[in-house]
């Protein structure tokens, strides 16, 4: 099966599981962040999150989220439209990566974090394949076919 | 990052700049391209026979 240039193999057979985490994380990030502006006092505990994560506000962190999350759902949505959206999903993947790679550092670290850590280490690994998943259609992309 | 540029990043996400102006691109974007991407969509053209058919 041959496709025109800009048509993704890749998102043709798993674009619907990128969208549908990537809307998840939004949403939860959205949710995350009314959270933390609804309460005065700091929502992410030390002692589960770890000390690195905690210095800065939750709401920084939701903010992350959802940056990383809007970015892939446009290379998402995009995709068919412009060449080189496959970029975007790619950056919008390694922004979930990193974020959440290092909140299974920090909270593994923590004395409580280690349910939090398997959490975003599982997410964090399965934004990675996204990444690789991405990093093909690229190259894809770069062939000129 | 010095305490005025935090400051600054703080008052930017706080006040909702960032959720606001990301849903704004997402709403501009499924308007502009479709909630479905194209890829994602079986096309069939008269031109091709079958060959995008999943």
């Amino acid at each position: 099966m041959r496709l025109d240039p800009p048509v993704s193999l890749k998102l043709k057979a798993h674009g619907d599981s990128q969208l549908v985490v990537s809307y998840a994380f939004l949403g939860l990030a959205l949710l995350f962040w009314i959270a933390a502006r609804a309460n005065d006092d700091p929502i992410m505990p030390a002692i589960v999150y770890g000390e690195f994560v905690t210095s800065l506000p939750a709401e920084v962190w939701a903010a992350a989220l959802m940056i990383a999350s809007t970015i892939h759902i446009l290379g998402i949505v995009i995709n068919g439209e412009w060449r080189w959206s496959p970029v975007l999903r790619f950056i919008g993947a390694t922004a979930h990566c990193a974020t959440l790679s290092l909140f299974t550092l920090t909270s593994f670290a923590a004395p409580y974090g280690d349910f939090f850590a398997l959490g975003c280490g599982v997410f964090a690994l399965v934004y990675a394949v996204f990444m690789w998943w991405n990093w093909c259609d690229i190259r894809q992309a770069g062939k000129g076919r | 990052m010095g305490e005025t540029e935090g400051q600054l990043l703080l008052t930017l996400v706080r006040e909702g700049g960032i959720p606001g102006a990301m849903f704004a691109l997402l709403g501009w974007a499924i308007w502009r391209f479709g909630f479905w991407p194209t890829a994602m969509q079986v096309r069939q053209s008269p031109g091709n026979g079958n060959r995008n058919c999943a």
